[in-house]
């Protein structure tokens, strides 16, 4: 384009803005602004729930890496070598092997029972690589000598009256209190509530723990494990720490936690990201809808005006340029008000959040998402713009004039 | 010497099925600084002719030679670049951006033409003093009266320094007393600055204006009338 083609198209833009209708100008800006809203608000949620659901999976379930038996095992037969091995391991931070068996926990006051897998831990080992010693609600955390002692989650403790409870508990256990524990093997033995934790997590919080002393005794599990954990520095280094402990000749199964926890809500995410790009395409279809009769109506009431620009030596493409100046105008109104209104409402979550199964949950913008969000919106919103603009601007120009 | 050479223009618009002959062959020819008036009833096809002859239409036959140039020939894109540089528009109905304050609608052709922004403002300013709204440069299109806002339309069409000054009936919406302004301003322009200037009007008041009057009627040339001495050279062919 010659010299004057894209200047007199953003000079024809900027005063079409600046003198046009402000009503109609803050009313399409506003819709493009909730368009983005909308592109990006579940995955915000599902950013929330995922970034949640993986943090406790590190602080809870697997820490960074979870060891598991080998093939038709059972157990790890030598684990405690096998702690002391991965101890030494560069960038491991903390290791605890577990014990877990399948018991029936009843509540003693009121005879009211669960069946539980009980899991045993060494308190010590333990506080290095999971944060349940952060999370006691009642009472105290587990001692490395303790044997009569159980720790139990707020969920699984529950409420004497029944309806308060999310899900079966023993009737609202307080610290102090006693219950009784059927092992597997036959052995039932009483134990003192010594803490109730409280993660907010739902599986997490109807487990229970003793200690390993106390499980090697009534289930003579010395120098056994179930499954061993492994804390590093990062999650996001787990993959690296994986192959790490796998190249020091760990032969047990090496899983990192983001493998152990993908079957279970992997389902449900890959569920709402479906509807979210059902959601996200429905909003391009609005937008785009949108810019179109915004940029038709536009140059309807424009249209004896495009004709006397034309008339008076004003190139088609500096006039199709204008209009395009101006839908980019209005996008880059939009997507920054979009933004701010995305980051209000993130706040706003931050600040009252909701409530899910695995806890309270903190949005998270996912900003690569909406950087996609914002190409595809200017995308349709251009040929949307130039669409109306390259047809009106073909008229004849005496034809344009009559309006 | 001649500005414009028209031989045999024909157009032909279809109304449904039906085609209507506005212009059935006309040929005229109109001199460097002529203040030339083309005049007819209703319906005779004056502005038909105008618009063939300032490139807003295409003739459906015949030839128009333009400064030289065979206007014909050339193709859209040529055709707007040559309304850019060679042409200026007066319209019955002023015809101008309304999103535009007085001064931008003086500049627009001239900023088109690729002008330093600032020269293009003093250009138009120039302009606009001439037409006498030198201190109305900053209002907007709706704040003038119509008198004033066909004095912008002229300003604009003089904005470029065109080779012709093309108005459709720019009096049709005034009273006498800005009509008379409108036309002694172009009389003024013709006359100090040579401008060629083709006017379309139906008012037989406005012919002691003009130097030589082309009278339409039916889509034909009728008759011609050499007003001043020395001007109308031109001849129906």
């Amino acid at each position: 384009m010659h010299n004057g083609g894209y200047g007199v198209s953003l000079y024809l833009a900027v005063r079409a803005i600046k003198r046009g209708n402000r009503g109609t100008l803050a009313l399409t800006i506003l819709i493009i602004a909730l368009v983005v809203v909308l592109m990006n608000f579940l995955a915000m949620i599902i950013g929330g729930v995922v970034t949640l659901y993986n943090q406790q999976m590190v602080d809870f379930q697997y820490g960074h890496v979870a060891i598991e038996p080998k093939d038709k095992e059972t157990s790890i037969a030598n684990a405690n070598q096998l702690v002391r091995q991965l101890q030494r391991i560069p960038g491991v931070t903390g290791v605890t092997a577990h014990v877990s068996t399948g018991t029936t926990i009843t509540n003693t006051k009121n005879g009211k029972f669960q069946t539980k897998s009980l899991t045993a831990f060494d308190p010590v080992d333990e506080s290095e690589v999971t944060q349940y010693q952060r999370k006691i609600k009642e009472g105290d955390y587990l001692s490395k000598g303790d044997t009569d002692q159980i720790l139990i989650g707020s969920l699984l403790a529950g409420n004497e009256d029944e309806s308060q409870d999310k899900m079966p508990s023993l009737g609202g256990v307080k610290v102090g209190d006693r219950v009784t524990v059927a092992y597997s093997n036959g052995v039932v033995k009483n134990y003192r509530v010594k803490g109730i934790f409280e993660t907010d997590g739902v599986l997490i919080d109807s487990s229970a723990f003793i200690t390993r002393t106390e499980m090697d005794t009534v289930m003579h599990t010395e120098g056994t494990a179930t499954e061993i954990l492994v804390r590093g520095t990062l999650s996001d280094a787990a993959g690296t720490l994986k192959y790490t402990i796998m190249d020091y000749g760990v032969e047990e199964k090496v899983k990192t936690w983001n493998e152990k926890g993908k079957g279970i809500l992997g389902d449900a995410i890959a569920s709402f990201q479906l509807l979210n790009n059902i959601m996200t395409f429905v909003s391009l279809v609005v937008a785009s809808v949108v810019v179109f009769i915004v940029t038709y109506i536009n140059i309807i009431n424009r249209k004896k005006q495009i004709g006397i620009l034309k008339a008076i030596g004003i190139r088609k493409q500096v006039i199709v340029g204008s209009y395009l100046f101006q839908v980019l105008f209005l996008c880059t109104c939009g997507i920054i008000t979009g933004v701010l209104i995305l980051n209000l409402i993130s706040t706003g979550l931050s600040i009252n959040q909701l409530r899910f199964p695995m806890g309270y949950i903190t949005p998270v913008i996912d900003y690569s998402r909406l950087a996609m969000s914002i190409v595809l919106l200017y995308a349709v919103a251009v040929v949307s713009g130039y669409i109306p603009a390259r047809q009106a601007t073909n008229e004849e120009i005496l034809d344009a004039m009559r309006g | 010497m001649s500005m414009i050479e028209v031989s045999d223009l024909k157009k032909i618009y279809l109304l449904g099925k039906v085609e209507v002959a506005a212009l059935k062959g006309v040929s005229v020819r109109i001199d460097k600084g002529e203040f030339v008036g083309i005049m007819g009833p209703s319906g005779s096809g004056k502005s038909t002719l105008l618009h063939q002859l300032g490139l807003l239409d295409k003739p459906s036959e015949g030839h128009i030679l333009i400064d030289g140039t065979d206007v014909s020939q050339l193709d859209d894109e040529e055709r707007t670049r040559f309304r850019l540089l060679h042409l200026g528009y007066v319209f019955q109905d002023y015809a101008l951006v309304s999103e535009l304050n007085v001064m931008e609608n003086v500049a627009i052709p001239a900023i088109m033409q690729g002008r330093p922004l600032p020269e293009c403002y003093a250009a138009a300013a120039r302009v606009l003093e001439k037409v006498g709204l030198g201190k109305r440069l900053d209002h907007l299109v709706y704040e003038l009266s119509g008198g004033e806002q066909q004095r912008v339309s002229i300003a604009r069409a003089l904005v470029n320094t065109p080779s012709i000054v093309f108005a459709d009936e720019p009096c049709a919406n005034l009273d006498t007393e800005n009509s008379l302004t409108v036309l002694e301003l172009f009389r003024a322009v013709n006359r100090e600055l040579k401008q060629t200037i083709v006017m379309v009007s139906h008012e037989p008041w406005h012919m002691e204006y003009f130097d030589r009057i082309i009278f339409i009627r039916d889509g034909v040339l009728d008759m011609e009338r050499i007003q001043r001495e020395g001007m109308g050279t031109g001849s129906p062919r």
